[in-house]
């Protein structure tokens, strides 16, 4: 047989002046991205997997194989069962904000497809919409098989159908970078950041827990995406490095804005996961440690190496990855039936630990938690609206998450008035993010919008049935309060 | 309490409960995938905007895309497992080639014409392949975006395997098809298939775009350069790419039989649907004959026509799809 490399650039090298249609009426401005340039420009465009169909299918029905044999081994509900209740609802937020995006990413992938300037990287953007498509199909093939043993399950399908606060923020990010965006700002906020940039800490991170929590179906099954997003991620630099050649400007502003949008996104997901829900005896690293040693230097590498600044919010950025998750994950405890997953409450050995890897800002949260624990001691167990709020909270006008950023000390919400309507924001890079594009961001109406205007409740019973939360389904204390150390430390 | 007590009667997805038989994978793996389809975006963006207006204007209208059903049930998983074993076929056809001498029996003739086609074919597959993406990313339902991306990778499954026969010939026959690109874009044979191809790319209507492509243009295309070549190769004493071409054909067998699954449901939720798809195929019908008919005499043999068989299978497609045939 013929190496690849000996005949494979005869069919990804496969574009052509157009004679009977003008170039800008194939690729208009609006959909295949900013600066416009002329095919000339992106002749040499290339990537260096340069995956073949043959190769590609051959792979691909390997690792399905390899999945389902795994999924039929240990994917089954007495499986899951044996599991600490803490790693199940992780699982659970991980399974709703998956599959429904991933399938998101299939539709920005054929739109890269179709638009991409270059047809090596419209084919090798076409790989990516099928290896998309299997990362939304493999979550709902597993999690389908929960569902009968816990409805919150169901929420690896409905979360992305739902007016939940969390659901409208991960569509507020994922329309925006997944559905979207064109080729190019795809490239870059998804291809360059958000998959080079942080899903290490996924695939490197999470995978470790859930090899340490014995969840080999969840190990397997990040470790086999991780080989396909490790392929078409290559998309970015490519595209990237044409924007900076010929708008450095605007090459800086994507990056500064989706690092900040995708590092928000991460922050919830994978901090509450590392530092909350995966049990303490199976924690390898903090979510501080895996981000400096997973996507900080690597991203900092990447980025001088393409003669790109740090984003200009960097010290703040830094800041943020000692207090941000644990903001955010407090607020939702405390307003954890707005959610579909269950909370565990850090005990003694957990706020040991978090005092140990998160020294300088850990004092300010230990007071939170002892009150929380303090509640629990005085309900006793089973009463969850005992350590819960009450009213409505407010939301980012930018990235919808509650307005958690700065330290329970300094909180760093920004104002500002535009025509008659004031915007609230969780810090200065979710503002500087909706100033630079008002006419994208400007017209969402958040959840408290919503209430004001009659479209939502204002009672926080009736924002829940909004929210398509049932009692079944709404989030609680994992062990509704009974831990046994709550008894053994009581007094 | 412990986990087995929240355990409820809910069986499947939410939006599956009513489903009176148990969720095959591909109900439970394609269904309900596209979120945004009656809420709409939160954020506002020219892409966006783009996708939202080419569906609001699409005069295809039905009640409930998500009851659209890809005939094959085709999942990611049935997908690579079936073009893997395909793939694996032809891997075998192609290296027999290497292990027999086999193009050095290739005659002078076969080779002056097929590298008329090889070269220059990649050009338009490729861009049948863009189409084919196209319509998938701007498609109202998940289970239409797949069998549109799936229909693109089908291209580039031909695209590719016609690349590679293409150098490999050329391991024998140094000069074999070194012009394909000057061929597609100046060659007047292939002139009215590029000014078709050129067209459907700026076919933004995605109703449209799909008619011209599965209904009228890709028939014709699959026709000519993978059945007709077929035939045309076993006469000229190319077996190998005889068996190669059937192989690719079976892809462009799954493209018809889902859309004509695809039309049939347009019809039966609304009539109107059928005279929108008729009139886009009168549309395109002169500009597919004209695509075609430079190459027809190349494929002729004695008493029969294929300007009548290729219309012939579009008429079938048609009419099996519940809309009226043309006359050839």
């Amino acid at each position: 047989m013929l190496k690849r490399d000996d005949w494979l650039d005869l069919a990804r090298k496969l574009d052509w002046d157009f004679s009977y249609v003008e170039e800008r009426e194939v690729f208009p401005e609006e959909i295949s991205g900013s600066p416009w340039l002329t095919a000339e420009t992106w002749k040499d465009w290339d990537e260096p997997y340069r995956t073949s169909y043959t190769e590609y299918v051959k792979n691909q029905s390997i690792k399905e194989a390899s999945v389902h044999a795994v999924r039929d081994a240990v994917g089954k509900v007495e499986d899951f069962q044996k599991h600490d209740p803490s790693w199940i609802n992780g699982l659970k937020l991980h399974a709703a904000t998956l599959a429904l995006a991933e399938f998101a990413a299939v539709v920005g992938n054929l739109r890269a497809a179709r638009f991409g300037r270059d047809s090596a990287w419209r084919t090798t953007a076409l790989l990516g919409a099928l290896d998309e498509l299997r990362h939304a199909q493999i979550p709902l093939l597993i999690m389908h098989e929960l569902v009968r043993w816990d409805p919150q399950f169901d929420w690896t399908h409905k979360f992305f159908h739902t007016n939940n606060w969390i659901a409208i923020a991960g569509r507020h990010l994922v329309d925006e970078l997944l559905i979207t965006s064109d080729p190019m700002e795809f490239a870059v906020g998804t291809n360059f950041v958000f998959e080079t940039g942080f899903t290490n800490l996924q695939f490197i991170g999470l995978s470790t827990m859930a090899h340490a929590a014995g969840d080999r179906m969840f190990e397997k099954m990040v470790k086999s995406i991780q080989t396909d997003e490790a392929r078409h991620a290559q998309i970015g630099h490519p595209v990237l490095q044409k924007i900076i050649a010929h708008d450095p400007k605007r090459a800086q502003y994507l990056v500064d804005k989706w690092f900040w949008r995708n590092w928000l996104f991460f922050a919830v997901i994978t901090g509450f996961s590392m530092d909350y829900l995966t049990p303490l005896k199976h924690r390898t690293q903090s979510f501080k440690e895996f981000m400096q040693e997973w996507v900080l230097d690597q991203f900092k590498r990447s980025l001088e190496e393409m003669g790109l600044a740090l984003p200009w919010y960097w010290q703040q950025f830094l800041d943020a990855i000692d207090t941000y998750h644990h903001m955010v994950y407090a607020s939702a405890y405390t307003y954890r039936a707005t959610t579909w997953f269950n909370f565990a409450l850090p005990g003694p050995e957990e706020r040991t630990w978090l005092q140990e890897k998160y020294a300088k800002t850990w004092p300010l949260f230990d007071p939170i938690w002892e009150q929380i624990t303090n509640r629990w001691r005085k309900s006793g167990p089973g009463v969850e609206w005992y350590t819960h709020g009450a009213t409505p909270v407010t939301f980012c006008n930018l990235c919808q998450l509650v307005l958690c950023g700065g330290s329970p000390e300094r909180n760093s919400a920004e104002v500002i008035t535009r025509g008659a309507r004031k915007y609230v924001f969780c810090s200065k890079p979710c503002r500087w993010i909706f100033e630079s594009e008002p006419e994208r961001y400007e017209h969402h109406k958040d959840v408290v919008m919503r209430i004001l205007s009659g479209e939502a409740p204002g009672n926080l019973f009736e924002l829940l049935r909004y929210f398509d939360l049932t009692p079944s389904i709404w989030g609680k204390d994992v062990a509704g309060g009974r831990y046994p150390w709550m008894q053994l430390s009581k007094g | 309490m412990g986990l087995w007590e929240i355990m409820t009667a809910q069986r499947t997805w939410w939006h599956l409960e009513g489903l009176k038989k148990k969720p095959s994978d591909y109900d439970i793996s394609t269904s309900k995938l596209l979120y945004y389809t009656n809420r709409g975006f939160e954020v506002h963006t020219p892409s966006g905007e783009w996708l939202l207006t080419q569906q609001k204007n699409c005069p295809l209208q039905v009640t409930d895309w998500e009851q659209f059903r890809d005939p094959r049930e085709t999942t990611y998983t049935k997908y690579t497992m079936l073009q893997n074993e395909k793939e694996i076929y032809v891997d075998g056809l192609l290296r027999s080639v290497d292990e027999t001498g086999y193009d050095q029996r290739l005659t002078p003739q076969w080779l002056a014409t097929l590298s008329g086609i090889l070269g220059p074919i990649l050009y338009p597959t490729h861009g049948l392949q863009m189409i084919a993406a196209y319509v998938g990313h701007i498609a109202p339902s998940g289970r239409l975006v797949v069998t549109c991306a799936l229909q693109a990778a089908d291209e580039m499954r031909r695209t590719q395997r016609f690349a590679y026969r293409l150098r490999q010939i050329q391991i024998t026959h140094p000069k074999f098809a070194q012009s394909g690109k000057a061929l597609w874009q100046e060659d007047p044979m292939w002139q009215p298939m590029r000014m078709a191809i050129e067209k459907l790319l700026v076919t933004y209507a995605w109703g449209e775009t799909i008619t011209a492509l599965n209904l009228v243009l890709k028939p014709a295309f699959d026709a000519l350069f993978l059945t007709q070549l077929a035939c045309l190769a076993e006469r000229s004493g190319d077996e190998i790419l005889t068996k190669v071409l059937a192989s690719l054909e079976e892809d462009t067998r799954w493209h018809r039989e889902w859309m004509q699954a695809f039309v049939t449901f347009c019809i039966t939720e609304s009539p109107k649907n059928a005279m929108f798809v008729q009139s886009w195929i009168e549309k395109w019908v002169p500009i597919c004959d004209a695509a075609i008919a430079p190459f027809l005499s190349l494929f002729e043999t004695k008493g029969a026509s294929v300007r009548t068989s290729v219309r012939q299978l579009q008429n079938k497609l048609w009419r099996e799809a519940g809309l009226e045939g043309i006359s050839a």
